[in-house]
């Protein structure tokens, strides 16, 4: 909003002295009047087609939004559905893990633990046993051998 | 004054998309702002052109509008298209016309005593630099305080005030002086 005369006239007394600020707002309101006098209008047919420009442009623009409004709306709800589904992706186990799991529990199940234990067991036995025979039977032989050589050597001496 | 109400609900309704209150405001605001670019340009045409984008523009933007005053908004992006138009194209061609208008009204002695007040008001803005004749217009069309104007301008309001002093000034001495054409018919 323009200012009041006296306000015009304080306004230019902060930059002029006290005559040239009044005679300079006179200038300018003579100078204004002047504009005032003669002011163009649009013609009445140039407002109409303005106005219908603007209708149509408000109606295509109000469709514009309402189409982005649509495609909002899609896409929240796919999010939504997206993360439903992963929801029940970490809540439930998926059939392949699932299937591992089964196998693993029969695998790790005590019957067949406790039949590898004995089957162990068993080879062990056979192996540790085959082995102390093994050893027996070399050590007879040394000893033989050395008792056969012991008998000699003794036979020998008294022989002279 | 009583009338910022009904602005305010207006352009509530506006930014609804309500034809009829945009309708309402191109009433409301097309002779100031139609006056505003006439006298920048000088040209109906384009005059008319430039009013047609501005509420193109407005319409766009409407929604963006947070309050405030609405005459300095829509004032401002008058001023932005005025200078996009004149960066762009105008400023030659203005100058092509304007010698041309001025030739025609040297051939027209008949011319009506108003028209030719109007025209050399027109010429004197002419002959005014584009930032001070904007200046001048935006504070009569635009009916703005040297505070607003320097706002919007962003600079001092001394050096604004001294443009528009100035201006008008110049504008008056042209105004005054003798109508050369008149003379030659009488």
């Amino acid at each position: 909003m323009k200012e009041s005369r006296e306000q015009l006239e304080n306004l230019l007394r902060c930059f002029y002295d006290e005559d040239q600020a009044v005679q300079a707002a006179s200038d300018m309101e003579a100078a204004e009047s002047l504009l005032a006098a003669d002011s163009p209008l649009p013609r009445p047919e140039v407002l109409v087609h303005i106005k219908q420009s603007l209708r149509q442009r408000a109606i295509a623009l109000s469709r514009k939004r309402q189409f982005y409004r649509h495609i909002l709306t899609a896409a929240a709800a796919c999010l939504a559905a997206a993360i439903g589904l992963w929801n029940i992706h970490l809540r439930f186990e998926s059939p392949v893990a699932l299937q591992k799991k089964i196998v693993q529990d029969f695998f790790a199940d005590d019957a067949v633990l406790s039949i590898s234990s004995s089957l162990d067991d068993i080879s062990e036995q056979i192996y540790t046993g085959s082995s102390a025979e093994k050893e027996d039977s070399w050590a007879n032989e040394v000893g033989n051998e050395i008792e056969e050589m012991v008998l000699i050597a003794q036979a020998d001496f008294w022989k002279g | 004054m009583s009338e910022q109400p009904e602005i305010a609900e207006l352009l509530d309704e506006c930014k609804r998309g309500n034809p009829d209150a945009l309708g309402r405001l191109v009433e409301l605001y097309a002779a100031r702002c139609y006056g505003y670019f006439y006298r920048l340009t000088g040209n109906r045409e384009v005059s008319e052109e430039l009013l047609s984008e501005l509420y193109m523009r407005l319409l766009e933007k409407i929604r963006s509008f947070e309050g405030g005053s609405f005459e300095k908004w829509l004032f401002t992006i008058a001023s932005n298209l005025f200078r996009d138009r004149l960066r762009k194209q105008y400023r030659q061609k203005r100058l092509l016309e304007e010698k041309t208008r001025i030739a025609e009204i040297e051939s027209e002695p008949e011319r009506e005593i108003d028209s030719a007040l109007s025209d050399r008001l027109q010429q004197g803005l002419t002959r005014l630099d584009a930032e001070t004749a904007e200046l001048i217009v935006l504070r009569f069309y635009g009916d703005f305080s040297f505070k607003e104007l320097s706002e919007m301008r962003s600079e001092p309001i001394g050096t604004t005030l001294s443009k528009v002093h100035r201006g008008l000034k110049k504008l008056k001495e042209w105004m005054e002086q003798p109508d050369e054409r008149k003379q030659r018919t009488t």
